[in-house]
């Protein structure tokens, strides 16, 4: 821990889940920070997702997640002092809206950022750590087309086999298929549904499921991607929020979704992979690891291997 | 009160460091049920602690509330309590295994040791719970991960250590945790955490006697909030401690023992350990209900406090496996690799500490008796008996059966 009075608070830069982030600036080295300020509870403590996202960002040093530098403590609250971004990815491409009408990112640019997020995801994972909260405003971009994932407040360690978790999580826009219909058995795939949610809404500028409930979020995956049944995912019946009487729909061509808000043509490799990440069944979604290796991002892992 | 200040942290490290704090408070002494007839608690707590001078000696003890409170069960009501899937009923065998068997039993197992492992994960693929795909890459971090989160050295056992404590303080405290965590039916993953942040505390600062029960319940208090989905409140956490602890207490110590560890909570857990062994066991259920045991009883020893996870997973495993006798093999290429490539025939460590499990199981630590109880218990498989009966047995026969005595010329 080092003493507060080494950094110099600057303007605000958002809330987190359970917490107010300010820019600071490194009086000793003249960097700037991202300052995390986390608010004791006057009765419980120290918050459990101080706790976790403390310690689990601790363990996790990659280039594609935010560095934590240093926590201190002073008074009733606790500040976590992490490596500055410049902006969010919310942020970024809601700066881009034309009027009313929201512009995607160039393509090359969207296959830059997925290739970070997977690769800051996969690390997450193999360290065994779900984030289960990926969406725009969590991952943080700088001026060099750096993306790092941030704010690990809803992230948990997972044994093996993975325990039965909380089924409130992940922002609902983002959330899983199979969380919304209340399975606790959720592991890595629930952060790769939230992937390639992002996959989509970097493509077309505008969130691919922007549902108001968890009814009207299902609705609009299903409208989409297809009613699930027993045939088509193994065990969904079993789910305890599964309804045998959810409307029918059969799945619509991504492509063409996609395609009307996109100035550039969407080749079928790209959309292969949106299909990998968007399966409705978490056991036949891609991993991270072999989202990493999907011919659309050939040219960056053959670049690896040079 | 106000909570803090910027000298918070100092001023609760002079409190619970240094020996400069009120007396105890002794709270209502309350007499329990115990294992053996005759013992009871309170004569158990009566410790001399080497920490205060003789003129101001005091017992040691913790306070618990035992009566079924509203408070305390509150929190039970809206928890799962987990459960390992399985039969745990143990049949025991009636005849000891022929020991003209074991000489071929350790050939066969040498030869298997030539042949390389299996890999049994790809069994699980389509089991997205056992996330098959990064099970390598996870292993390979909590074997580094281990190495770091271990307790500075084993500070009970150390006389000379500045934290020395005595072993019986930490049986009292660490008997007292499993029953409260017990009682709020957390995950036994809790536990674990919350005696590996106490003792990775304690073996670098040195706590106070009338400190100690507060160390213990604030470790039971930050475990939980690092592993469970819902929490106790610190009211339950306080009232548990019969008044030891007050909430404002609590909260400072957590905040003090936070620091201290640097915020560094995650650590693997030992029964990641024991599932990925018990893989190469076939899961076979009994034989790791008896390794559960095993496993908590060595974590809740003072003996072992400065021994890798999985070195203690491991040996749990070896000796539930002598115990439970269902085949020939000792050890074979699968178990060593699965176990972090532990081969108990050629590592003498393992051998020594496995003897002194079993010879500390014939006789149990008459102050882990809660532990004991809960392995009485229908609901953990009764499995004490087993165990106790045949540790007894080998301790007898010279551990004849846990490593037999062709073994040693083998080596």
């Amino acid at each position: 821990m080092s003493s507060g009075s080494q950094f110099k608070q600057l303007e605000k830069l958002g809330n987190g889940t359970y917490a107010t982030v300010y820019k600071g600036l490194n009086k000793t080295t003249g960097e700037f920070v991202a300052l995390k300020e986390v608010k004791l509870d006057s009765e419980e403590g120290t918050p459990s997702t101080a706790i976790r996202e403390i310690s689990l960002m601790k363990e996790l040093k990659h280039e594609n997640i935010v560095r934590l530098y240093d926590v201190i403590h002073t008074e009733n609250k606790l500040t976590l002092v992490f490596e500055y971004m410049d902006k969010d990815l919310k942020k970024y491409m809601d700066s881009r809206t034309v009027g009313n009408a929201p512009v995607g990112l160039e393509l090359h640019l969207v296959k830059y950022f997925q290739w970070q997020l997977l690769e800051g995801l996969a690390f997450c994972h193999e360290n065994k750590i779900l984030h289960r909260d990926l969406k725009p405003q969590n991952l943080l971009i700088n001026k060099k087309g750096q993306l790092k994932i941030g704010d690990f407040g809803l992230a948990r360690a997972f044994g093996i086999p993975v325990n039965t978790f909380s089924s409130e999580v992940v922002t609902l826009w983002y959330r899983a298929p199979d969380v919304l219909m209340g399975s606790r058995t959720y592991s890595t795939s629930i952060d790769i549904w939230s992937c390639g949610c992002i996959l989509a809404e970097m493509i077309t500028g505008k969130p691919l499921f922007p549902g108001t409930n968890e009814e009207e979020q299902l609705k609009l995956i299903f409208e989409t991607m297809g009613t699930p049944n027993e045939q088509s995912w193994p065990g969904i019946s079993s789910l305890p929020k599964y309804n045998p009487g959810f409307p029918q729909h059969l799945p619509k061509n991504l492509k063409s979704i996609l395609q009307a808000h996109c100035a550039s043509d969407l080749d079928d490799t790209l959309i292969a992979l949106l299909h990998g990440l968007l399966q409705l069944n978490p056991d036949m979604r891609l991993s991270a690891k072999q989202a990493l290796h999907h011919p659309w991002f050939a040219e960056y892992y053959q670049q690896q291997q040079q | 009160m106000p909570y803090s200040n910027t000298n918070e942290v100092s001023r609760i490290s002079d409190e619970m460091i240094e020996n400069k704090v009120a007396p105890f408070k002794r709270g209502k002494q309350v007499k329990i049920e115990t294992y053996h007839s005759g013992v009871d608690r309170e004569a158990l707590a009566k410790v001399n602690s080497n920490n205060l001078k003789k003129d101001t000696e005091k017992k040691f003890q913790t306070r618990v509330r035992r009566d079924n409170s509203e408070l305390a069960y509150n929190s039970l009501k809206k928890r799962r309590v987990y459960k390992d899937s399985g039969s745990s009923s143990f049949e025991q065998k009636t005849s000891p295994p022929n020991f003209e068997n074991e000489t071929t039993s350790y050939e066969q197992m040498s030869r298997n040791e030539v042949h390389a492992w299996n890999d049994l994960d790809s069994d699980e693929k389509d089991d997205i719970c056992m996330v098959t795909e990064y099970t390598d890459d996870i292993f390979q971090h909590l074997y580094e991960r281990e190495q770091q989160t271990l307790p500075s050295h084993n500070y009970l056992t150390d006389t000379n250590s500045p934290s020395y404590l005595r072993p019986s303080v930490r049986a009292v405290l660490v008997d007292w945790l499993v029953e409260v965590h017990e009682k709020f039916s957390c995950f036994p993953e809790t536990l674990y955490l919350a005696i590996n942040l106490m003792d990775r505390f304690l073996s670098r600062n040195k706590a106070t006697i009338d400190k100690l029960q507060l160390v213990a319940v604030t470790s039971l208090f930050i475990a939980a909030k690092f592993e469970e989905i819902h929490l106790p409140k610190i009211a339950e956490y306080s009232y548990i401690t019969d008044g030891a602890a007050s909430k404002l207490d609590i909260r400072r110590a957590e905040m003090f023992m936070l620091t201290k560890l640097g915020f560094d909570i995650g650590w693997p857990n030992p029964l990641n350990f024991l599932r990925r062994i018990s893989k190469a066991d076939n899961y076979d259920s009994t034989t790791r209900n008896i390794a559960k045991f095993l496993l908590e009883y060595s974590i809740c020893s003072h003996r072992y406090v400065h021994l890798k996870p999985s070195l203690l997973s491991a040996i749990s495993m070896y000796i539930s496996r002598r115990i439970t006798a269902k085949n020939d093999i000792y050890w074979d290429a699968n178990l060593k690799h699965y176990s972090g490539d532990i081969d108990p025939f050629n590592d003498n460590e393992f051998q020594l500490h496995s003897r002194q499990l079993v010879t500390d199981l014939s006789s149990p630590y008459s102050k882990l008796e809660y532990l004991i109880k809960k392995y009485q218990k229908r609901d953990y498989g009764e499995v004490f008996y087993v165990a106790n009966d045949w540790c007894q047995q080998e301790v007898k026969n010279e551990f004849t059966r846990l490593f037999p005595p062709n073994i040693q010329s083998i080596i």
